[in-house]
């Protein structure tokens, strides 16, 4: 009996630090969104930040795989204030690891590879994105442009608990991290 | 603190209680199910069966076990968290039902109680006992109780109030035929007498027509006076009150009494910072007169002293008569405001009962202060009411 109550007694004041830390965590979220003029080209890039817990840590380190679908929304506003989307993409990028080669494979648009077991790498990898938008000269100076970009997992198959589409989400509190850019002027975005 | 707060904050706190230990149960119990899926010893003997497969049929074996126990150990905390919120939210919920449950049962429980309680506070109030409905539990033997008890109790005071009705006729009964009877007795033997000497023819019946007719006028003149004075007794008016300066009140009455009797002085101390007061006047004016007139005739002395005195005190109009006469008896002390109480040959014993009864229909309280030998005081206090809130009183 009286181990039972250490036992209870470790579990509720356990429960109750993590309940605390739980409600003042913060979810995941982007940082802020960087437009670049490159080459002819607007570029972004933006990072998750806190996008993994370790309970996404484990699923990743068993070899399952996890991706992050990164939905990008760039939004046009001419001098009347009528809004087009002048591009709009899904990118989805995952991350699988090989228990028996002890290594990390990264797959974005192109295969790329990660020696090693460095995690927290394969982490940053994933959590960054850069593309490029629309050619420079489709830019009207007069015009305003906003972008957007939400982030989602995706589902996997879990077999121990017979669940064909787990929603990786859940981890996020089915919260999706967004962001958005102030609306930037033509003019400006040509300057940059 | 109230029987049904006490219960409740009780109750409280034992739910209180049984929710954090449900909470904590339920925690405990989920998290040692879960253990199973995080154990040290079990990850490292796949990757070693992983990295020591002897084939690649048997790696793929050992990958798919690993794979499964690192994704049961990925959820294992997310399951914990949904588990602790899940018996969160069920205790919370059993928590606020408890409370309403309990606070609903309590509520049905106390109300017979607290309504008893009330009647039996009316009822020691001399109000007229009130029967309670009964509720259908142990509370209704108490209630039965103490509706047999207002039972008992109504009909005690219906028969003390028939018994008081009825010593109250017979009191009135006998000092009228007292009253009565002495004028009339008066008037038989002047009659009577008259007879004899008519019937005599005696001469000087003339001068004893006179002297008779005289003396059964005077009988028939008391006798009048007193069916007057019981008659405005039985019809005393409910008070009307206006604002009326009571020191001038008092000096006029006075005046009427100067010269009722020599040898009496008439000493006033009046506080002459009292204004208006909201009184009914000639109700108050008949409070005086029979007040004076019984000093005046209580002092039996050539000589004596009458006082009057008017004082503003704490709200109240206090007002005192006092005389210099022989005083009152102890043992006739407490009977001097009944009604047909007297001491004095002449006296209905109406009149104190009169002034008694305007005090008290103004809200007012009368006491009597007197020593044997050493005079009366007789001192009357009256709330008073000002004029913004006489409105109020005449509406």
């Amino acid at each position: 009996m009286p181990l039972l109550i250490k036992i209870l007694g470790i579990k509720v004041v356990g429960t109750a630090i993590s309940l605390i830390v739980f409600l003042t965590k913060t979810g995941p979220g982007f940082t802020p969104i960087t437009l670049v003029l490159h080459e002819d080209s607007v570029i972004f890039q933006s990072s998750l930040r806190k996008a993994f817990t370790k309970g996404l840590d484990e699923i990743i380190m068993s070899g399952t795989e996890v991706g992050i679908f990164y939905t990008c929304t760039f939004l046009e506003r001419d001098q009347e204030g009528y809004i087009t989307p002048v591009y709009e993409k899904t990118t989805y990028r995952h991350l699988v690891y090989d228990p028996a080669l002890d290594s990390f494979q990264l797959v974005t648009d192109k295969v790329y590879h990660i020696a090693g077991t460095d995690l927290d790498r394969a982490k940053q990898e994933i959590s960054t994105i850069t593309a490029v938008i629309v050619p420079a000269v489709d830019i009207v100076a007069d015009h305003k442009y906003m972008l957007k970009i939400v982030a989602a997992l995706n589902t996997i198959e879990i077999e121990a608990i017979e669940a064909e589409n787990f929603d990786l989400n859940v981890f996020w509190n089915f919260k999706y991290p967004s962001t958005q850019t102030k609306w930037i002027s033509g003019e400006n975005i040509g300057s940059l | 603190m109230s029987l049904r707060s006490r219960a409740i904050l009780i109750f409280t706190i034992m739910s209180l209680i049984y929710t954090g230990a449900l909470i904590a149960f339920m925690f405990y119990l989920t998290t040692t199910a879960l253990d199973f899926w995080e154990q040290e010893e079990i990850e490292t003997g796949l990757v070693i069966a992983v990295n020591n497969a002897p084939d690649v049929l048997r790696q793929a074996q050992a990958q798919r076990a690993l794979k499964t126990y690192r994704q049961l150990k990925g959820l294992k905390n997310l399951y914990e968290w949904q588990i602790v919120g899940f018996s969160i939210l069920i205790g919370v919920t059993f928590f606020v039902v408890s409370i309403i449950v309990i606070s609903l049962v309590l509520f049905r429980i106390t109300r017979p109680l607290r309504h008893l309680a009330n009647v039996l506070t009316k009822t020691s109030d001399e109000y007229a006992p009130v029967q309670i409905k009964k509720p259908a539990s142990e509370i209704a033997q108490v209630l039965n109780a103490y509706n047999t008890m207002t039972d008992q109790l109504k009909h005690s005071r219906e028969r003390l109030k028939q018994a008081e009705r009825i010593a109250a006729w017979r009191d009135a009964a006998r000092i009228m035929a007292h009253e009565v009877r002495n004028p009339l007795t008066a008037i038989r033997l002047s009659v009577e007498r008259l007879h004899k000497h008519h019937r005599d023819g005696d001469k000087k019946l003339p001068q004893l027509l006179e002297k008779s007719t005289t003396m059964i006028l005077n009988d028939i003149g008391s006798l009048d006076r007193l069916t007057k004075e019981f008659s405005e007794f039985a019809r005393l008016p409910v008070p009307k009150r206006a604002m009326i300066d009571m020191n001038r009140l008092i000096t006029d009455i006075i005046k009427d009494y100067e010269s009722y009797k020599t040898g009496i002085t008439i000493k006033q101390d009046l506080d002459h910072s009292l204004g208006s007061v909201l009184l009914d006047k000639e109700l108050i004016r008949r409070v005086f007169h029979n007040l004076l007139k019984n000093a005046y005739e209580a002092i039996t002395e050539e000589k004596g002293e009458i006082r009057i005195s008017t004082k503003q005190k704490n709200g109240s109009l206090h007002i005192e008569v006092e005389d210099t006469g022989p005083g009152i008896d102890l043992d006739i002390q407490d009977r001097i405001f009944d009604p047909y109480f007297t001491t004095k040959a002449q006296g209905s014993g109406l009149g104190l009962a009169v002034v008694n009864q305007i005090i008290t229909e103004h809200n007012g309280s009368i006491q009597l202060n007197s020593t044997p030998g050493q005079g009366t005081l007789i001192a009357i206090q009256l709330p008073l009411i000002s004029e913004q809130r006489s409105g109020e009183h005449n509406g």
